[in-house]
């Protein structure tokens, strides 16, 4: 290159320095400062190299940090560093710089032309620098070693981060394996419950509740819930049909869900919404209901309850047969034997309509006509009525009445204690008159409470 | 909701009825006590309701067949027959667990009403059981009577 030219371009670097602020404190190109110039444009190209070579450090490492195979925890390891360099590179090029640039600068600063106070200049940065730089690398041992144990301490830590989560694995698992009976038996009574929910639903109130309130598909479910309770009391049990059917019955598509939904519009002012209102109005039935139902079970129960004692009633049917008289005797000899033919008797002769009804029942060839069945029901009702008044007049009660004359007069004193003996027989009309008149005075007397016997003990006729 | 929450509260019988049938039938027959000579006793061996239940029972049946009688008679026509032997299995149900002379008495007067409507063959049986009931009754009346039903012939 001619010298011409090489101070053409020397002239255009340093007018871009002095663009760009350069520092260095050169002379104004001229005939006699070629060795300046010449050593600046190689103090230019030095630096120019250093730069690339930082440049292409750089490079390197974005390139690396770049890479698929960085882990996060190299890229956190390098965020610390200046420019992502390994630690003193930015130091060393430094002061290689210093060293390769000041040193010639001071050592042919005569050459140079340079004055006192610009070699003393240089001179100051480079023992700066090189103070520094030396007096960094003597500390940085202890940081290298600080650093080094930072990083084993790292990577026994992950280490044992690593132990602890296959630990955590192992334990995992191990539990896992020793819970899954219990949880399968869970699994199984909630499908038990929810299958025995589903079969009320269906199976007993399904018949009585509206079209469209149970899902079309409630059969197929429990049929499935059935069937999967089914395999799972097989060994190994089936859990995965148990879960499915569980989903199943307890979805939005079970029929307890249905039939929530459908009651839920009803209680819309509920907070938390229509079905939280029924779901609260199924807890507080329950709890509330559960002393309810005791009180009402209880009340049920022991509900007083006296059997009641029936009315015996005056005439057997066997009473009623012995007391046949000769008109029924003939006509019904044949009935006799029929079963229930003394209870039917007697109770269509104390009917008003009894002649009647013997005439419907029985007349057909063993009576002449109604009248004669209405004849012998006469003279039956009188046998029957005899024979009731005779049960009344027993001896026993004679003698009771008997004993409690017997300090009455002695014209008062009854000894015949026949019930037979009481039976009034035919008189005048006066003594008729006069019985009848003693009938109504004791009836008189039944009613004032009016004892008898007291008023016979203290006569004397 | 109040009115809802009180319906499903005092719903207590319709409730019974699916959760316990034996209680619901036993308070809807202590509400109406004819229904019980209409319908069936259903319960279960040992529940705590069957005794009343079936005294319940019993007592309808035999107020129908007494109620059938003709004024002043001891017991009913033909047309009772089946109020009765209601009574009498009800009667003999109630009186497993119900030893009372009530229940007896009147188990005592549905055997012989029906051994009365009964084949004169069957008498017997009818007698010695009422007559068996009718002494665990105390009840001379029903005693006499039971064995009249025995011996087939009259007092």
């Amino acid at each position: 290159m001619p010298p011409t030219a090489l101070r053409s371009l020397i002239s255009l670097i340093f007018a871009a320095m002095a663009g760009a602020g350069g520092v260095l404190m050169l002379p104004q190109a001229g005939d006699g400062a070629t060795p300046t110039l010449i050593v600046a444009v190689l103090i230019f190209l030095v630096g120019v190299a250093f730069a690339g070579f930082l440049w292409w450090l750089s490079a390197r490492s974005f390139a690396f940090l770049a890479a698929p195979g960085t882990t996060s925890e190299q890229i956190a390891a390098l965020r610390d560093l200046p420019m992502a360099l390994p630690e003193g590179t930015v130091r060393a090029i430094l002061a290689l710089i210093v060293g390769v640039v000041g040193l010639p600068l001071l050592l042919f600063a005569a050459a140079l032309g340079l004055s006192d106070a610009v070699a003393g200049y240089v001179n100051g940065i480079i023992a700066g620098v090189f103070g520094y730089y030396f007096g960094a690398r003597g500390v940085t041992p202890d940081v290298q070693a600080n650093r080094r144990v930072a990083e084993a301490l790292t990577t026994e830590q992950r280490a044992h981060e690593t132990l602890r989560q296959s630990t955590t694995t192992a334990i995992e698992a191990a539990t896992e394996a020793a819970t899954r009976p219990g949880r399968e038996a869970e699994l199984l009574a909630r499908l038990e419950r929810h299958t025995a929910l589903a079969e009320e639903l269906v199976q007993n109130f399904g018949a009585a509740l509206p079209p469209g309130i149970l899902p079309e598909n409630a059969g197929a479910l429990l049929h499935q819930a059935r069937a999967a309770l089914g395999a799972a009391r097989k060994s190994p049990p089936d859990i995965s049909a148990v879960a499915g059917a569980t989903a199943a019955l307890t979805g939005a598509g079970g029929p307890f869900a249905a039939v929530l939904r459908m009651a839920a519009p009803l209680l819309p002012g509920v907070a938390g919404g229509p079905l939280a209102g029924v779901a609260l109005l199924l807890g507080l039935g329950w709890s509330l209901s559960a002393g309810a139902w005791r009180r009402w079970q209880a009340g049920v129960l022991e509900a007083p309850h006296d059997p009641a004692l029936f009315d015996p009633g005056a005439i057997t049917p066997d009473e009623a047969l012995s007391r046949l008289t000769p008109i029924f005797a003939q006509a019904l000899a044949s009935l006799r034997e029929t079963p229930g033919f003394a209870a039917e008797l007697l109770d269509m002769a104390l009917r008003d309509d009894g002649a009647a009804r013997i005439w419907a029942s029985w007349g057909q060839g063993r009576f002449s006509g109604l009248a004669e069945v209405e004849q012998g029901l006469v003279e039956y009702r009188r046998a029957l009525l005899e024979g009731e008044a005779t049960q009344d007049v027993s001896a026993e009660a004679l003698r009771g009445v008997a004993a409690q004359l017997a300090t009455a007069a002695p014209a008062l004193r009854p000894e015949a204690t026949d019930p037979a003996a009481l039976r009034a027989q035919p008189g005048t009309p006066e003594q008729r008159a006069a019985l009848e008149a003693l009938t109504l005075l004791l009836g008189r007397m039944r009613e004032t409470r009016q004892d008898p016997m007291q008023i016979l003990r203290e006569i004397t006729p | 909701m109040s009115r809802l929450l009180l319906l499903l509260l005092a719903g207590c019988a319709p409730l019974a009825s699916v959760l316990d049938p034996p209680l619901a039938q036993l308070a809807r027959w202590q509400e109406n006590p004819a229904l019980a000579a209409t319908q069936p006793v259903e319960c279960p061996q040992g529940h705590p309701a069957c005794p009343q239940l079936h005294a319940r029972r019993a007592e309808a049946c035999m107020a129908r067949a007494m109620a059938a009688r003709a004024p002043r008679a001891a017991c009913p026509g033909l047309s009772a027959r089946g109020d009765l032997d209601c009574a009498v299995a009800a009667y003999h149900a109630a009186r497993r667990t119900n030893g009372g002379p009530a229940l007896a008495a009147g188990h005592a007067q549905a055997l012989i009403c029906a051994g009365y409507l009964s084949a004169n063959v069957d008498h017997p049986r009818f007698g010695r059981e009422a007559l068996a009931a009718a002494r665990a009754a105390g009840s001379e009346l029903l005693t006499t009577r039971a064995q009249a039903l025995i011996d087939g012939g009259p007092r």
